[in-house]
């Protein structure tokens, strides 16, 4: 983690900005001026310090154990129509920590005007943006006294060991340099920051992806000129059902068809066939010389001529099925309409 | 509004080259497997491995005579479908193929069972029986199949 360099403070009464220099933890006072553009740093990490006249530091209890209590990141927690809108309101994400939930929020328009141009100027050089509360260390039966302009506000420790900042009775000797000697605090992780935080990339990260992209497609083509490997990939794509099927429709609507024409029943005409066939007597049976069945569901019997008298009693008894008989020199055909 | 965009996309640059490799990165791996390996990631494709796994367990003779063309079956395929035909040797078929028609002439012998034949037959897709004839003296049966 970088060291912070600098610290400056943004304050509601002139002069707007202190810029202080950070040394062993130990902030030391550099300059103050209204305007930014005055503030020229070579290479800098910056903590922005808000003025307790410039923010509010919110802080409320809730009950951790119900677990029933979600934070939700762009949610206000500290609404009240009667002081200010939320609408007029720029606010920090919440923090919970120790069954406390914290918020820092400010007016929009002094935030557009005073931190907007810190951000554009400063941008990837700033560590937070945060209250005085929560920016230094303060020792037992210490009082911090924090001038902007003429308001004060008194900084101790509460009876928890905590940093409290109350407001104080208007002073007449004002300090422009009030963190000068004061014990930054590192620390800030569960305060709550104005800086919204941006994902950050850097370059190494791309590169590592690109490598590692690269070493893969390295590895399939060397793997494809080794034949052990390519055997062992093929197999295992096989087992993982992972290798490409040539016309996947087709092999889908052949199994499919085939799973269905398993449980599919002789079509009627053969049973029907079946069954006329079983209505002749063995001894005529055994006179049958060929028998034909086509798909109009026609079937034709040639019997040798000598079955003549058996054909004619097994037609007699047999009236309903309207068997047509037709001779020739040879044979004798049977024909029925199923 | 122009001027918001461009700051966004200044701001945003980096993650979105990031996102860009991992997505340039991905489809040629992608794609380099598939043209090595036939790597396939597709519900269709895998719905097709199943039915794949599932075909393999039908005989060949019968897969031969679904999947191929008439025109491309080579004597060996033939061989293999009446192979398939001719259950422990009850009988013995001969495949003329003509014009999209399958003649099957076959000689049966002892306990050969007709009904399971035509089953085995029914089972092909988008074919039927048109034809059927015993000749009882030959022990001989010609099926027109088409």
């Amino acid at each position: 983690m970088k060291n912070i360099t600098h610290l400056l403070r943004v304050k509601k009464n002139n002069p707007i900005y202190e810029l202080y220099e950070v040394k062993d933890s130990k902030v030391l006072f550099l300059e103050e001026t209204n305007n930014l553009i005055n503030i020229d740093l070579d290479n800098p990490f910056l903590r922005v310090v808000l003025s307790t006249s410039l923010c509010v530091e919110g802080e409320r209890h809730f009950e951790e154990k119900r677990k029933q209590f979600k934070v939700i990141n762009d949610q206000f927690y500290f609404n009240h129509q009667i002081i200010s809108n939320e609408k007029d309101l720029v606010f920090s994400k919440p923090k919970a920590f120790q069954n406390k939930l914290r918020q820092l929020w400010m007016n929009k328009d002094e935030y557009n005007k005073l931190i907007v141009p810190i951000i554009e100027k400063y941008n990837k050089k700033l560590e937070s943006i945060i209250s005085e509360k929560s920016s230094f260390i303060v020792n037992q039966n210490q009082v911090i006294k924090l001038f902007d302009g003429k308001n004060l506000s008194l900084l101790r420790l509460n009876e928890k060991g905590l940093n409290e900042i109350s407001i104080g009775q208007n002073g007449q000797n004002i300090n422009n340099n009030c963190f000068h000697g004061l014990l930054l605090n590192i620390e800030t992780r569960n305060s709550p920051n104005l800086k919204t935080e941006k994902l950050k990339i850097n370059f190494s990260s791309h590169l590592t992806l690109f490598l590692f992209f690269l070493i893969i497609n390295i590895f399939i083509f060397y793997a494809n000129n080794n034949p052990i490997y390519s055997l062992k990939i093929n197999y295992f794509l096989t087992e993982m059902k992972m290798n490409k099927i040539k016309n996947p429709d087709k092999v889908i609507e052949l199994e499919e068809l085939l799973r269905f024409n398993l449980n599919t029943q002789l079509p009627d005409e053969f049973n029907l066939f079946n069954g006329f066939i079983n209505l002749f007597p063995d001894k005529l049976l055994s006179r049958l010389e060929e028998s034909q069945l086509s798909d109009g569901g026609t079937v034709k019997l040639r019997f040798d001529t000598n079955a003549m008298k058996e054909i004619l009693s097994f037609t007699n008894s047999n009236n309903d099925l309207n068997i047509k008989i037709k001779t020739f020199d040879d044979y004798i055909l049977l024909i029925k309409e199923l | 509004m122009m001027h918001n965009f461009k700051k966004a996309l200044k701001d945003n640059l980096n993650v979105y080259v990031f996102i860009s490799i991992i997505i340039v990165g991905s489809i040629i791996s992608y794609l380099n497997l598939s043209i090595t390996f036939n790597l396939s990631l597709s519900s269709k494709n895998q719905k097709a491995v199943i039915a794949q796994d599932k075909l393999n367990k039908f005989p060949e003779g019968l897969l031969l005579v679904s999947q191929k063309h008439q025109n491309k079956l080579t004597e060996n395929d033939t061989q293999n479908i009446v192979n398939w035909l001719d259950d422990k040797g009850k009988s013995k078929s001969k495949i003329n193929l003509n014009n999209n028609r399958f003649i099957i002439s076959l000689n049966y012998f002892k306990d050969f069972d007709l009904a399971n034949y035509i089953k085995k037959l029914l089972l092909i897709p988008n074919k039927k029986i048109q034809n059927l004839e015993i000749k009882n003296k030959e022990k001989l049966i010609t099926i027109e199949f088409f």
